[in-house]
């Protein structure tokens, strides 16, 4: 863990370029609030049509604490000395001052709502790829029981999102067991991950699908009832999200979106959705739903586990079944150096 | 002079204009060490200026602060005791007179050259020690404040102490940025005229001169716009609170040296309070701002002690506005300066002026609770 800095001090967290989470909409409400994220201060408010706004938290006047503020007329205006800005972060009024000085702006970063989500931009002034649809949240919702989940770990958004691409650490770690290994494969046609939802702006897009034959699950589970032979999952997702689909000998048996909130240094929050297909039976359809859960639940606490624990400095001694974790680091490191290239040219935030 | 509708272009720039400094960016100056009533006959562990210090009193009763540790093997000061006005380490017995030399080591006859802690300049006044920051000789002697000395008398008050993680200048900026008191503090004054002082004579009222190149002062009037109790009873509130109800003409003297300053304020041309203020800079923000508020007695008691009372809601209530901005402002950035702002530009650029002439041998770094 970093020590704590004073209010201004911004830490650079070599993200990459993508869309994050940055709050859960009803957590943003009439009253501006700070927020950290992407290692920087920023404040989080509404506008007069209830858009969310995500800017940077201290005023360009004396750098008081816009989270201090008020939303008047749908303008952030600043305690300290009244300074108006509007959605766009253009400071739109000054008490006092006829001309407003053209350094009096914060540029905001774009912003979508969806999902229960606020999500914010990483990586320049401007969206590279719009934010992944998901349909099995909004168009395809009611085939699906769900529920939203928030973990918060120290490890890096990248060591969270490579976890799918291990797929060795699902034997090792979760005792996935099965006759044969798992096997993994990367995915080069989006095509193949239809499943998942719409295809994603094609240079942000990686994918994987996991299969397993002849699994043998725990007794505790075949005591409960569920079978099932052949498991799969197909995971695809943008640098900085996943969407993540479950089989059951060829089923759809749940969904999962994964976001992340990069807070700061040490600091990033794991949330989303999971969501579990219904199959019109009620009885069964609870039981899937709590089995699916507890599993859930199990496996985060063995994921988090070792997040807490690991370390971010060693690069690691890569073996043979890496190679799909390799790959996602590749992708992944690609966005970074996008998003290090548009953030040096749009100067400091 | 300058109003709300402003009616020139800004001038501002970036460039060249003093930023918000990062760190404890200390003007060598007085500051507010500690109570009197806290220091007695055993030495006390301080923190000021990012340091560990020790205070204690000698055999007159002279307080002295300086470097907590003994040179021998960096035990405690703190935990020692005074012995025939000698402050005495607990663990070998060296003892240090209240210049800081080493004065006896038990058993050793020839005492170290380097045996010595530097003491810090120090002043007992209005109950508490204030300590020189900045240099082995205080720059200028501690401004004086009539009101809590000779005039005593003519006035009641309270004290105040708030802890911020704002900073020293920030603190002190603060009254010369006038235009906030319209907008965090609501007060509605029209019309409003602000000026820099050059002249001291303009100060008397808050005391005798201070060292020319260590004085700063400022002057604000206006007059408070009036609302009814019924048609806007917040305003009738705040204004009543602000005037005491005795006018609408109000006026603010703000002098002083870049650790402290001293107000006087005037109804209708009446002086009704006056507040000296001082620092201590605990380390890098760690602050706390003391305060001395008076009210002058007016000839009815039951007056004067309503006076007190409105004197208490206003600076209480002001001061719950401030701190918060105070506790969340970024530092170490640019300003946007606005016309309003000059007076801040120039008391920036003062206040910078005596932050650099710290002695480099005095001046402190910026790593904080810096254990030994």
């Amino acid at each position: 863990m970093i020590e704590r800095k004073r209010p201004g001090q911004s830490v650079d967290l070599g993200l990459a370029a993508g869309w994050y989470i940055a709050l859960p909409s009803p957590s943003l409400g009439v009253k501006p609030r700070a927020l950290d994220l992407f290692g920087r201060q920023l404040v989080g408010w509404r506008d007069g049509d209830g858009r969310a706004v995500i800017m940077p938290r201290y005023c360009p006047h004396l750098s008081a604490s816009l989270a201090l503020g008020k939303v008047i007329d749908g303008c952030l205006r600043c305690s300290f000395h009244h300074w108006c800005f509007d959605g766009t972060g253009a400071c739109v009024e000054i008490p006092g001052v006829k001309q407003i000085p053209k350094s009096a702006h914060q540029k905001p970063y774009p912003v979508v709502e969806r999902y229960g989500f606020v999500w914010a931009w990483y990586g320049g002034a401007e969206a590279l790829f719009p934010l992944p649809d998901f349909p099995a949240l909004e168009s395809d919702r009611d085939d699906y029981l769900g529920y939203a989940f928030a973990n918060t770990t120290p490890a890096s958004p990248r060591r969270v999102l490579e976890n799918a691409f291990d797929y060795y650490h699902f034997m090792t770690l979760h005792g996935v067991r099965s006759e044969e290994s798992l096997r993994l494969t990367m995915l080069t046609d989006q095509a193949d991950a239809a499943e998942n939802g719409p295809p994603i702006a094609a240079e942000a897009w990686i994918g994987a699908l996991l299969e397993s034959r002849n699994l043998r699950l725990p007794k505790a589970l075949t005591a409960l009832g569920v079978k099932g032979k052949q498991f799969s999952l197909l995971v695809d997702g943008w640098p900085g999200g996943q969407r993540l689909t479950f089989y059951l000998d060829g089923e759809v048996l749940a969904k999962e979106l994964l976001g992340i909130t990069p807070v700061t240094c040490g600091h990033t929050i794991l949330q989303g959705w999971s969501l579990v297909r219904r199959s019109g039976r009620v009885l069964r359809d609870v039981s899937t739903y709590l089995i699916y859960r507890g599993q859930h639940w199990i496996g985060t606490r063995e994921d988090l586990a070792i997040y807490r624990h690991a370390t971010e400095r060693r690069s690691g001694v890569p073996v043979r079944y890496d190679q799909s974790v390799l790959r996602f680091r590749q992708h992944y490191q690609k966005w970074v150096e996008r998003a290090e290239s548009v953030e040096r040219r749009g100067a400091v935030r | 002079m300058h109003d709300k509708r402003g009616r020139e272009p800004t001038k501002y720039t970036t460039t060249g204009l003093p930023p918000n400094p990062s760190g404890l960016n200390l003007a060598a100056s007085w500051y507010v060490g500690l109570s009197s009533r806290k220091l007695h006959r055993k030495p006390r562990a301080l923190t000021l200026f990012g340091r560990p210090l020790v205070a204690w009193r000698d055999d007159i009763g002279r307080p002295v602060v300086m470097p907590r540790f003994c040179p021998h093997m960096g035990a405690s000061l703190a935990l020692g005791k005074v012995v025939d006005g000698l402050l005495t380490c607990p663990f070998h017995g060296w003892r240090f007179d209240a210049s800081g030399a080493c004065s006896a080591i038990p058993r050793v006859e020839r005492i170290p050259a380097t045996a010595h802690r530097t003491p810090y300049p120090t002043i007992e006044r209005y109950d508490h020690i204030w300590v020189w920051y900045g240099s082995a000789e205080p720059m200028f002697p501690l401004p004086d404040f009539p009101a809590m000395e000779g005039a005593r008398a003519e006035y009641v008050g309270f004290r105040f102490s708030d802890n911020t993680s704002g900073t020293v200048r920030q603190l002190l900026e603060n009254s010369i940025d006038y235009f906030h008191f319209l907008t965090l503090h609501g007060l509605d004054m029209d019309p409003l005229h602000f000026e820099l002082l050059h002249d001291q004579a303009k100060a008397r009222d808050n005391g005798r001169t201070i060292a020319d190149d260590a004085w700063f002062g400022v002057w604000l009037e206006g007059t408070l716009k009036t609302s009814r109790l019924l048609t806007n009873p917040t305003s009738w509130v705040r204004s009543a609170v602000t005037t005491f109800g005795a006018g609408t003409r109000l006026q603010l003297l703000v002098d002083g040296w870049p650790g402290g300053q001293r107000f006087t304020t005037y109804i209708d041309g009446q002086e009704i309070w006056k507040v000296l203020m001082g620092v201590t800079p605990i380390g890098p923000y760690r602050t706390t701002q003391q305060g001395w508020a008076l009210v002058k007695k007016t000839n009815k008691h039951w007056k004067t002690f309503l006076y007190l009372m409105l004197f208490y809601a206003q600076n209480r209530g002001g001061t719950m506005q401030d701190i918060p901005i105070y506790n969340t402002t970024a530092t170490g950035r640019d300003a946007a300066y606005v016309r309003y702002d000059s007076a801040l530009v120039k008391y920036r650029r003062y206040y910078q002026s005596w932050v650099d002439r710290v002695d480099p041998a005095f001046a402190c770094t910026d790593d904080a609770d810096a254990k030994p």
